[in-house]
């Protein structure tokens, strides 16, 4: 990841946060949404991983010792390994936000679709394709 | 697409029994900030409306708030928020228990224990009591009190203070109505005062005749350890004739039914109770009166019960223990007074049979020759968005609830839990009284379920009464079932007070109760109950405290997980006798080696009590035959009888039941099927746990204490902690393990009230909290924590870890 992908990742990360705290969950897939619709070339990972990195924080602000009991009760609840149930809902919050950047991208023209790709790859030999839209 | 419409559905509706997922995870609304306020801050001030003055609620570092508060009824208000703010999740449940409208909250699978619950008329009778107590009746105004405070609480609910199993089931708490304290006591006499003698009579009958049936299942116990001291200095083995089983379809019940199998019967109840006792400054090391209580109940997390300290200048300080949703302190001590129960399973309960105008659909009963209306009720059950899951139709004869049995009889019920009326403020008033008299006068009001009430006092004197409603009757016995078209067969009256078995400061200078017949019949036969606990617990703590003349409060503390068992001492002498008998059986030979190496003590380390538990069972299954065999009957077998009766027929050589009529061709004595079941449950101890050296006949290895949370999560229970104790022991264990002791106290009873105490769980219903089961290993180990109990606010600060105030607001 380049640096100007990281810092657009931070940002994300930053605009996914507030919108969790003062929204709720749904802001993950929204901002993620309006990021690629704002930033087209941004590949779906940036604001995936600003998501996570998002839920990371506002975990991590939380008390320690009572996390920590908490993750192994739903990690045994869950039938995890210990702490195990603490990646899941940095993997919510990624796969949420990737698959709705992703879907953007798709509803935008900048993703090729499945009928799209289908004549992508039954073009004749030499036609050009559009490899903005191949992440 | 497929991604986000999967994590979008689940994100915004119910995926089979999981929440939404989006709302879940959240890490600012969802579940993890169950963890932010898993802790109390330091501080914190809070409006409660309804408040006269403010009050300061102090929690210790043992997480007991102690709440100091101008008048009494502000101070149930606190105890209603500050309950509600640690067991919010179990309150709902348990009232709704109560009331028979679990769907409501968990769907569905619920049913059948709603039904139940309606069927027995307990939400009838809370919401008809509710109905009749006037606006300014004391109760009311205490009920309401803490409903306020419970209310106040729900109000202020942040998202991330909404408990964790509400976020698990996506649901809400509901509102917190005054009439739930009410269920919710009617719950507990259902736990406590719910028999079913008739129903096991029945089945007895039908399989062994009416004789033996009463010999197994008898009126009197036929080891006398009773509560109310009889002069006795040990326990009286009575010589009491077993009659045979009747033989096979010679009983009346059912000749012309489809038989139903019964392989196994279903466990003797005598390995559930609680243990109390007191004893006089005469025989104490400092002085001062002793008192001990341990209630053996449901081990559940979050516990049943939750610890607290309610002060109002001159008028109450009392310290001790709750059941979330009652507004009172219900077991503990004051100033000059402590107090603890352990149930009288006295029979307050009875069934007649009603003759009605249809099998099917009964509109109306008839007695003394006239045909009366049946009361109907219409029962609607709901599902947790509120639709109808079943409609029922309750019928009320002048007695009680109208039900149908297993063999399809009506059957009213009369049940004084149904009936009662003043628990809730006799305990309130018994909180203030200054002497163990006084807090006798005051108990004396109450009435279900019955209590073996024990208490003690700074002068030095102690008392015991089984307190309750006991219902005097026209007949004999109440474990038959009563001719129903007659009014003469219905209650007559109560026992007087002076009647109920009580004793004050007896001569040999202790009163101990472990669920024992309370009453030895030689003094006084009058029918109480039927089918008593075994009474090896009684043993145990009269044969400790006979020997022990100058007791101390640690004293106190160790009896409450002594590992002696009495019934250890009585059957393992026998089967050895039984051994001799045979010495050419090898096996035989071996396992009693086996058992003579075991000091007949439940210690978590031995390697021998599995043996002689596994002979004990097999002892059962091979005695009782008779009545697992179906017969002609079309009943169920009735639960075991209980190791007293096998005690009694110890004596009795040579008796039939003895026989195992799986050999015909055999006619065993004692001995022979005391020597059958060492061998067997030799060998099912090797086939289960191996050799019996190989490390795993250790006790701490086999019996477990399993503390499962309300929802029977295993990942939010306490489960597999090792116990120093077995059936029939001071500390009792058995079956899956999730019956014991529930709160251990110790009280002594100085100048100023020393006091020790444990339960296994926290004061927290939240599992982040460090809180949760922060008690439990001392539990398992037999410790307790010493009581702090501040008169003061300013003497509380000294501990005070939390800082909780309340103020007067709307």
């Amino acid at each position: 990841m380049t640096q100007r992908r990281a810092l657009e990742a931070l940002l994300a990360a930053l605009a996914m946060g507030l919108g969790t705290w003062f929204g709720g969950w749904w802001a993950v897939p929204a901002v993620a949404a309006l990021w690629q619709l704002l930033r087209r070339t941004t590949p779906p990972l940036v604001p995936a991983f600003g998501a996570a990195l998002a839920w990371v924080v506002l975990l991590a602000i939380l008390p320690w010792a009572p996390l920590d009991r908490l993750a192994l009760r739903l990690s045994a609840l869950f039938h995890l390994p210990p702490g195990g149930a603490l990646l899941l809902p940095l993997a919510y919050a990624w796969l949420m936000a990737w698959s709705s950047a992703r879907i953007t991208r798709a509803i935008t023209g900048h993703e090729p679709s499945a009928t799209r790709m289908a004549k992508v790859t039954t073009a004749p030999p030499g036609s050009r394709t559009d490899s903005s839209s191949i992440p | 697409m497929v991604v986000l419409g999967a994590l979008g559905g689940s994100s915004l509706w119910h995926v089979g029994p999981l929440p939404r997922l989006g709302g879940f995870f959240d890490p600012v609304h969802g579940v993890w900030t169950v963890a932010a306020h898993a802790e109390f801050p330091h501080e914190v001030t809070v409006a409660i409306p309804g408040l006269v003055a403010p009050v300061a609620v102090q929690y210790d570092d043992r997480a007991v708030p102690h709440i100091f508060a101008a008048n009494e009824l502000d101070a149930v208000r606190a105890l209603g928020y500050v309950v509600a703010r640690d067991r919010l999740f179990q309150m709902e449940v348990e009232w709704r228990a109560g009331a028979g409208r679990l769907t409501e909250l968990l769907g569905r699978d619920l049913l059948d224990v709603d039904r139940r619950s309606r069927e027995l008329g307990l939400a009838d009778a809370a919401e008809r009591h509710f109905r009749d107590l006037p606006p300014d009746a004391p109760m009311r105004r205490q009920i309401e009190a803490f409903a306020a405070g419970v209310e106040a609480r729900i109000d202020q609910l942040d998202p991330s203070d909404i408990p964790l199993e509400y976020r698990l089931l996506g649901r809400r708490p509901s509102p917190w109505r005054p009439i739930n304290s009410l269920y919710l006591f009617g719950r507990m006499g259902w736990t406590l005062a719910s028999s079913d003698l008739e129903a096991q009579q029945e089945r007895a009958r039908a399989r062994v005749g009416a004789a033996a049936a009463d010999a197994l299942y008898p009126i009197h116990a036929p080891i006398q350890e009773p509560i109310v001291p009889n002069g006795q200095t040990a326990a009286r083995y009575d010589r009491v004739p077993i009659p045979p089983p009747a033989p096979p379809g010679s009983s009346a019940a059912g000749s012309d039914s489809t038989p139903v199998a019964g392989a196994t019967l279903p466990d003797p109840v005598d390995e559930y109770g609680s243990n109390n006792w007191a004893v006089a400054p005469s025989r104490t090391a400092g002085g001062y009166a002793l008192l001990a209580g341990d209630q053996h109940l449901d081990l559940d997390l979050p516990s049943i019960w939750y610890e607290v300290q309610l002060v109002v200048p001159d008028s109450l300080d009392v310290y001790g223990v709750t059941i979330p949703g009652a507004p009172c302190v219900v077991i503990g001590f004051n100033q000059d007074v402590a107090w603890t129960f352990t149930n009288t399973e006295a029979d307050v309960e009875d069934r007649y049979a009603e003759t009605v105008d249809d099998t099917t659909r009964p509109r109306q009963y008839r007695v003394d020759g006239v045909w009366r209306p049946l009361r109907l009720a219409e029962e609607r059950y709901l599902s947790p968005d509120g639709k109808p899951i079943e409609t029922d139709t309750l019928r009320f004869t002048h007695r009680g609830p109208l039900t149908r049995d297993e063999s399809g009889q009506w059957l009213s019920t009369r049940w004084t839990v149904l009936e009662t009326g003043s628990e809730l403020a006799a305990f309130s008033r018994a909180a203030r009284a200054r002497t163990a008299q006084g807090w006798l006068d005051s108990m004396a009001v109450y009435q279900a379920p019955p209590q073996n009430m024990l208490v003690a006092d700074r002068t030095g004197m102690i008392a015991i009464r089984s307190t309750g409603r006991f219902p005097i009757r026209p007949v004999v016995r109440g474990d038959l079932i009563q001719r129903g078209d007659t009014s003469a067969a219905d209650w007559s009256g109560d026992w007087p007070l002076a009647a109920l078995p009580q004793a004050v400061d007896p001569v040999q200078g202790y009163l101990a109760s472990a669920n024992q017949e309370p009453l030895d019949p030689r003094v006084n036969p009058r029918y109480l109950g039927a089918n008593w606990y075994a009474p090896w617990r009684a043993i145990r703590i009269n044969q400790l405290l006979r020997a022990d003349s100058a007791v101390t409060p640690d004293d106190m503390r160790r009896f409450q997980t002594d590992p002696g068992s009495p019934a250890a001492d009585l059957f393992v002498p026998a089967f050895f006798r039984a051994a001799r008998r045979y010495p050419g059986r090898d096996s035989l030979q071996t396992a009693a080696q086996l058992l003579a190496q075991w000091d007949r003590r439940y210690t978590p380390d031995n390697t021998r009590a599995v043996l002689y538990e596994a002979a004990i069972r097999q002892l059962q299954v091979l005695l009782w035959d008779e009545l697992s065999e179906p017969g002609n009957s079309r009943l169920p077998p009735p639960v075991t009888p209980a190791l007293s009766i096998v005690a009694a027929l110890l004596q009795d050589p040579s008796n039939r039941w003895w026989d195992n009529r799986a050999t015909p061709d055999v006619v065993e004595d004692r001995d022979r099927l005391l020597a059958d079941a060492l061998v067997e449950g030799y060998r099912e101890t090797v086939r289960r746990f191996g050799p019996p050296d190989g490390g795993k006949w250790r006790w701490d290895r086999i019996r477990h204490a399993n503390v499962l949370h309300l929802l029977r999560i295993k990942a939010l229970s306490a489960v597999d902690i090792p116990i120093q104790g077995g059936q029939g022991t001071l500390n009792p264990s058995s079956g899956a393990g999730t019956f014991g002791s529930s709160w251990r106290m110790v009280v002594e009873l100085a100048p100023r009230i020393r006091a020790w105490g444990t339960y296994p769980g926290g004061q927290s219903g939240n599992p982040a909290s460090s809180h949760y089961v922060d008690r439990v290993a001392q539990w398992s180990a037999g410790r307790l924590d010493t009581l702090f109990v501040p008169r003061s606010a300013r003497e509380a600060g000294s501990r005070t870890v939390s800082d909780l105030e309340l103020r007067p607001g709307s």
